[in-house]
């Protein structure tokens, strides 16, 4: 009887050990309640939230302490944003140890973009067939694609040699022309994908949506600007031609605002008085009787100040539509085409006391450069223009030429940018205290 | 050591023989052991008949008796004994010891070992002789002085708070908490335990081991090399304590009872400056430095003021001399049956603040069984235990301002001066363990053993303002399950002339879980109820879950020969859910080396050496983290950035998900952070035992610690965990134990030890740069890790005395501009004077310099034991040397704001040399309250203070009853003794006790100080 025991235990005991150690799944622990990357993206909803946030990336590196404004106009002292480091912004002390000073000298945010952005990209490139239509396949590679061209574009206009954020060649080097050229190559993808209208979560085509999210306008306007950036003028020409194709329908591109958890982007950045000019300086740019500033600005004499009018305050708009006559006079400047360039410019300025009829190839650029300034007052592209036009020292006091040569109309770097790649701070900054 | 205890002692009678038909006859004989002394309680019985007895007081017993029959006489700690009966004449029974066989056995990682073969650094200690006499919250403060190189540390005096301990050096890093321990494995029985819960899923702060009832545990064994811990792998590298709990013995069933009473007394509190001086001190510091129109409030000027005249001792009101009782009983015994063991306990530790106490119930049923002829034996353990932490909701205040009245004060009678509210903190715990053992042929063992333990924390808390009336209310429940399976073959043959032989191959898998639920809640009106209910919509409540699993195989050879050589060797590999699947499986060997010297044929003659071994060994053994999802890529919707900021996640109507982590980004190459243990060590007997000596030398790096790393910003995440951070630690270890008989009246035993550590961080990520430790929320902890220095060290302002002339301050040659001190301060004559380090004319973060090492170097104990006829007397005694300690606690209140007056208590200045006027050589810069930055900084290094210091920790006085008196009470054995528990520190630290502070070197600022007791108690056996 005995020997049956043992020989029932001896067979017990095999399958005890085998069924208890030899579970592969048992050091695999799935958490109950959080979320693993792996197999998150598995509805067309969940890769459209993906994409969403990125564009929360963008809004969070243009938004947060004013920053559009900061690396435009207000460093070029044109209107003035009511928080307490505006005056060393104006006053170009960029390297003051103040908090939110410190956190524009940083570009993080700008990468969070791009880093997010490859994500999107991987997601759509990796999802299953039955994950994403066609159409959604295709919208959410193009916006990936806009969203990184226009991080890249701005990390480059706001500090010129920057490093990559892609993988194949993380933090490697790349020159602020190589910056701008891989910017304008993913434009020119982006482009070819996005369609002229967005469709909503039921299939029609809606306005609404395609204003904030990037479309084949905006998409071929952020080209255009790249393009001219880099001075390939009849290559912006072409590309702005092509918005007056026949299916074409025009629509430019806002960020959505919209209620924020955070506590420095306000909920409408641009409301109130935030944003301001001092009336001698909209006097001086927007001379009397010329029609625009009425529409642009309130103005209260009592406090000496003009208001930038929000006309929306549910979105801030980055590529206006008003820009493209700008951009195809531009364009036709840049490709020796003066007398078509004059005409966009006029069609543009409808409203300036100027008379621009006369312009030669010699003061094109000062008129050109005057009518951005006016038009595009709010969009943050000012000292951008200034750095591109070469008249960074001419508006800008504190700069002397040489200071432009040691870099000084870009951005000092912060710490935690400089780390983890071979850029170093610019002479001129370096030497800043 | 059951096995043996159990193959010793045959207490049954099992064998029939035939029965002869001639007339019993009543025989009277003695039982004595082989120096002649009489043993009073052996069992004598005639082999093969129910017919039994048990010797008298005398030694005497009475049997009837046949000649031809076989007396059997048994007795615990002999060898039992079989003799023939032949004539009258032949009833004398001699006994021999089995005790040094007892004492040779030791337990180690999955077994038993012999002393004489065991190659690793393991210290036991026997329990009894601790828990008879004195009474603590866990076992583990009872083990305070008794190892070399395991340093223990009260941190706080509040009951139910956790000790720290560390063995053989701290190898824990961290940038933000500053606690970082590196904690030993504990495990019961033969059964890993869950001896902390993650700091997010941990909702009391008891600790959680004390709900093991310290009279509960026959034994502990500290293993601390890598030999003898590298066999638990992956949670070995900070030591494994094994702790065996008392099982029943054969002989008569063993029924004890102990019961103590310890009154509580109030150790020296904070100095405070009470009723007239107070006033006067606030007085001083507005005549020296009120701004122009400030004035004294009215409570300190109007001496109509009801509250003028008060002088309450807040502290003397809260805290009081307390009672702490405990009760323990237990019955156990053996037989051929197997054994049990039944145990009951119950501790009442009353605080001696107000509100705050520690209760633990525990029980624990132990039983085996033996069946197939003692081929299965069968154990089932059950303990299921319960602690009860009473605290302050809020953390009482005892420093309100002298002049406020007391509760007690007629005038305020019937208002809550202090905080309402309570809050209750109770740990559960049930651990069921069961085990099979099958011992199939000689020498082979299979061992299958299944575990189940469960834990439960909950807190309730409940506080209520005066003023407003309105009360918060929290409740949580913290759960924890750890589900084991081991199995173990063991093979242990003896062959050849004196080749003997041990195998060891095994397996188990663990699980464990935990969740977490917790809910608050803010109410109105709270004298309705003190549920948690939500009716305004101010409500939080949470959950959360965590789960681990453990594969783990391993394996363990070992070889003597002729107990002269040994050679051993232990093989484990780990596989852990917490890793990536690339690094999931860890792999943790070690060999260790022993020559018993004294075996060889040139010591043969050497009287005084009684046994020498020398040993060396080498391994590797690990650690993990608490954190279970880190190498999983846990996603989060809205994580905090560097600048704080959190991601929007709706645009544009649509709600949106920008991938970032839930705990830095997701790295599948995280592993195990691995301890490389080198050891080697001599034990020497001489003099018959007499003077026992033990030295170890060890050199334990570990690498791979923990840390986060900074990405760079162009990958769009912040940080990421690495195994990044090594550290090294060296020492040497000293026991010296004699054993002194003076007649046989006289007994004195000594026991002391010492160890020497020293610790180094070897490799931090990062390009070696410093880690200055600040919380998440920024606040810096004023230490820092730096590599080639110390773990921890104070990163402090170097102080060079007090500006005492203007012409001291350092005025900038280029600029003109004086130096300007922290937090942008004009400094004035009276100032700390701070060196800059940089020469940049400001003193801020960059001249702050390592200012000393809060690590202990030497670490150790000493044990006086006295025994003259019936009277014993034991004196426990601890010490640390050479470590570096700041009075953070009196620098707090020496911190002097705008609104000083009347919010609280002050120290009595004249105690301390405060800086007044030019010339005063002063330990403190002057103490200006309104000026913005504070005048006493917390990291300066002239607060820097020895921490060294011998504190003799407990004494006991007892007496033995003696037979005369346990015979006319009926009672087997019986103690009356009484402890004196914190007797008295010698240290030149200037707070109340250098043993509260934390392990990076800090005065628990406010903390609960350490009461003294005197213990009165009672234990008995029958």
């Amino acid at each position: 009887m005995n020997i049956k025991i043992y020989s029932k235990l001896w067979k017990l005991i095999p399958i005890v050990v085998i069924s208890f150690s030899s579970c592969t799944d048992f050091l695999s622990v799935t958490p109950d309640n959080r979320t693993e990357v792996e197999g998150y993206y598995t509805t067309a909803q969940r890769v459209d939230q993906a994409v969403v946030g990125t564009y929360v990336d963008l809004r969070r590196a243009l938004l947060s302490n004013y920053s559009w404004l900061m690396y435009g106009e207000a460093r070029a002292a044109d209107v003035t944003v009511n928080v307490d480091f505006q005056p060393y912004v104006a006053a170009q002390r960029l390297k003051v140890d103040h908090y939110e000073l410190k956190q524009l000298t940083d570009w993080g945010y700008f990468y969070d973009v791009i880093n997010s952005a490859n994500e999107v990209l991987d997601i759509v490139n990796t999802a299953e067939p039955e994950v994403l239509s066609e159409y959604q396949r295709t919208l959410y590679r193009g916006e990936a694609l806009a969203l990184k061209s226009m991080a890249y574009f701005y990390l480059t206009r706001i500090w010129g040699d920057i490093p990559s954020g892609e993988a194949s060649d993380m933090g490697q080097p790349l020159t602020a022309a190589a910056a701008v050229d891989r910017a304008a190559a993913y434009a020119k993808e982006a482009k070819d994908l996005l369609p002229w209208v967005l469709l909503n979560d039921d299939g029609i085509e809606s306005a609404a949506l395609t204003a904030v999210r990037f479309n084949k306008t905006a998409a071929s306007l952020l080209l255009a600007q790249e393009e001219l950036w880099a001075n390939k003028g009849s290559e912006a020409l072409t590309t702005l031609q092509a918005l007056f194709a026949d299916e074409a329908s025009l629509s430019g591109f806002g960020l959505s605002l919209g209620i924020d958890r955070r506590t420095e982007i306000p909920e409408t950045p641009l409301s109130g008085t935030m944003v301001s000019m001092p009336l001698d300086r909209l006097n001086s740019l927007y001379p009397e009787g010329d029609t625009r500033r009425a529409s642009l600005f309130t103005v209260s004499a009592s406090q000496g100040t003009a208001t930038l009018i929000v006309k929306d305050q549910s979105k801030l708009d980055l590529l206006k539509l008003g820009e493209l006559n700008l951009l195809l006079a531009e364009a036709y400047w840049r490709s020796g085409q003066l007398e078509e360039a004059i005409q966009y410019l006029v069609t543009a300025a409808e409203g300036a006391t100027e008379d621009y009829t006369t312009l030669s190839d010699g003061t094109f650029a000062d008129a050109l450069l005057l009518e951005r300034q006016r038009l595009l007052v709010g969009t943050g592209q000012r000292f951008f223009d200034l750095v591109r036009f070469g008249k960074v020292s001419t508006f800008v006091p504190e700069f002397s030429e040489t200071d432009v040569q040691n870099g000084a109309a870009y951005w000092p770097l912060s710490e935690s940018s400089i780390s983890g790649h071979s850029l170093t701070q610019s002479s001129y900054w370096a030497n800043q205290q | 050591m059951e096995t043996i205890i159990q193959r010793t002692c045959f207490l049954l009678v099992v064998l029939l023989l035939p029965m002869l038909a001639f007339a019993q006859k009543a025989h009277t004989g003695k039982v004595t052991d082989q120096d002649g002394e009489i043993l009073i309680g052996a069992t004598v019985g005639v082999k093969g008949t129910d017919r039994f007895t048990v010797t008298d007081i005398n030694g005497k017993y009475t049997l009837s008796l046949k000649v031809g029959e076989t007396i059997i006489c048994s007795y615990i700690g002999y060898h039992t004994k079989e003799v023939a009966y032949r004539q009258a004449s032949d009833l004398a029974i001699q006994l021999e010891s089995s005790v040094e066989e007892l004492e040779s056995a030791i337990v180690i990682g999955y077994g038993t070992q012999i002393r004489e073969e065991v190659t690793g650094s393991i210290s036991e200690i026997k329990m009894d002789k601790l828990t008879e006499t004195q009474v603590a919250d866990s076992f583990e403060s009872l083990l305070q002085g008794k190892v070399a190189g395991m340093n223990i540390q009260l941190n706080s005096g509040e009951p139910g708070s956790k000790p720290t301990i560390i063995i053989r050096g701290l190898a824990a890093v961290s940038r933000g908490d500053a606690s970082a321990v590196s904690e030993p494995l504990y495990v019961v029985d033969g059964v890993p335990i869950i001896s902390r819960t993650a700091d997010e899923f941990s909702i009391t702060s008891t600790n959680v081991l004390a709900d093991l009832n310290p009279s509960d545990i026959e034994d502990v064994v500290v293993l601390k090399d890598a030999s003898a811990a590298a066999i638990y792998g992956s949670r070995a590298a900070n030591g494994v304590i094994l702790i065996t709990t008392k099982k029943g013995r054969r002989g008569k069933p063993q029924i004890s009872f102990n019961a103590r009473l310890g009154i509580n007394y109030v150790p020296q509190l904070q100095d405070v400056a009470g009723g007239a001086k107070e006033r006067e001190q606030v007085a001083r510091l507005y005549a020296s430095y009120a701004p122009y129109g400030v004035t004294m409030p009215a409570m300190y000027t109007d001496a109509n003021n009801p509250f003028y005249n008060n002088s309450s001792d807040w502290q003397g009101y809260l805290y009081n001399t307390s009672v702490t009782q405990d009760y323990s009983g237990s019955i156990r015994g053996a037989g051929d049956f197997g054994q049990y063991s039944i145990s009951m306990g119950h501790m009442d530790n009353k605080g001696i603040l107000f509100n705050t106490g520690f209760k633990r119930y525990s029980t624990m049923a132990s039983t085996s069984f033996n069946a197939l002829k003692n081929t299965l034996v069968i154990d089932n353990t059950l303990a299921v235990s319960r602690t009860d932490q009473t605290r302050n909701p809020d953390g009482l205040s005892t420093n309100y301002s002298t002049l406020l009245p007391l509760p007690n004060q007629e005038i305020v009678k019937g208002a809550e001066v202090y905080g309402l509210g309570k809050s209750s903190n109770l740990n559960d715990r049930i651990r069921f363990s069961s085990n099979a053992t099958l011992n199939f042929i000689k020498n082979l063992t299979y061992k299958a053993s299944l575990s189940l333990e469960y834990t439960r924390s909950m807190q309730d808390s409940y506080s209520a303002s005066r003023r407003t009336l309105r009360a918060t209310n929290s409740s949580g429940t913290s759960e924890s399950r750890n589900l084991l399976f081991q199995n173990t073959l063991n093979y242990a043959p003896k062959f050849g002339d004196g080749h003997s032989l041990s195998f060891l191959l095994g397996q188990s898998a663990e699980k464990i879980e935990t969740k977490i639920t917790s809910v608050s809640s803010v109410s109105a009106s709270p004298t309705l109820s003190e549920t948690v209910n939500w009716p305004t919509g101010n409500a939080i409540g949470s959950s959360n879950y965590t789960g681990s699993s453990i594969l783990s195989y391993f394996s363990r050879l070992d070889y003597s020969y002729k107990q002269k050589y040994m050679i051993g060797g232990s093989l484990r590999a780990d596989g852990s859910s917490k890793f990536g699947q690339a690094n999931r499986w860890g792999i943790f060997p070690s060999v260790s080396v022993g020559w018993n010297f004294d075996k060889e044929g040139i010591f043969e003659d050497v009287e005084w050496l009684e046994s020498g071994k020398i040993r060396a060994s080498y391994g590797v053994s690990g650690t993990t983290w608490n954190n279970d999802y880190l190498a999983l890529g846990i996603m989060d919707g809205g994580s905090l950035d560097n600048y704080n900021s959190n991601l929007e996640i709706s645009y544009g109507g649509i709600s949106g998900y920008s991938p970032s982590w839930y705990d830095g980004f997701k790295n599948e190459n995280l592993t195990w952070v691995k301890s490389q243990m080198s050891n080697v060590g001599m034990d020497v007997s001489l003099f018959g035992n007499k003077v026992e000596f033990i030295f170890d030398a060890y050199e334990k790096l570990t690498k791979g610690l923990l840390l986060t790393t900074s990405l760079p910003t162009t990958s769009g995440y912040n940080e990421v965990y690495r195994n990044a951070a090594n550290v090294l630690n060296r020492g040497l270890e000293f026991t010296v134990n004699t054993n002194i008989n003076a007649g046989t009246n006289f007994n004195w035993n000594t026991g002391l030890n010492f160890a020497l550590n020293r610790n180094r961080v070897v490799a931090l990520p990062d390009g070696n740069a410093d880690i200055i430790k600040t919380s998440t929320s920024g606040q810096d902890f004023g230490s820092i890790v730096r590599t080639g220095t110390p773990l921890n060290g104070f990163f402090f302002y170097e102080s060079q005395g007090i500006y005492q002339t203007e012409s001291e301050i350092p005025v900038n040659p280029k600029t003109g501009a004086s130096l300007l001190g922290l937090q942008n301060k004009i400094l004035a004559v009276g100032d700390r004077n701070f060196k800059d380090q940089n020469g940049d004319y400001i003193i801020d973060v960059d001249d702050r310099i390592y200012a000393g090492d809060p690590n202990p170097k030497w670490t150790g104990g000493w044990t006086n034991d006295f025994r003259y006829k019936n009277f014993g007397l034991n004196i426990i005694s601890t010490f640390v040397v050479g470590r570096k300690i700041v009075n953070t606690a009196l620098l707090d209140r020496l911190q002097f704001g705008k609104d000083f007056a009347g919010t609280g208590s002050m120290p009595n200045f004249d105690n301390y040399s405060i800086w007044e006027k030019s010339g005063d050589v002063a330990k403190y810069p002057t103490l200006n309250p309104w000026n913005d930055a504070s005048q006493i900084v917390s990291y300066d290094s002239e607060y820097v203070e020895d921490g060294s210091y011998f504190k003799v920790k407990a004494a006991t006085l007892s007496y033995n009853l003696n037979s005369k008196m346990l015979n006319r009470l009926g009672i087997g054995r019986a103690r009356v003794y009484c402890t004196f528990d914190n007797i008295v520190t010698f240290q030149k630290y200037s707070g109340p006790d250098a043993e509260l502070v934390t392990i990076d070197g800090f005065d628990a600022s406010g903390g609960y100080p350490m009461r003294r007791m005197m213990l009165f108690g009672v234990s008995l056996g029958l």
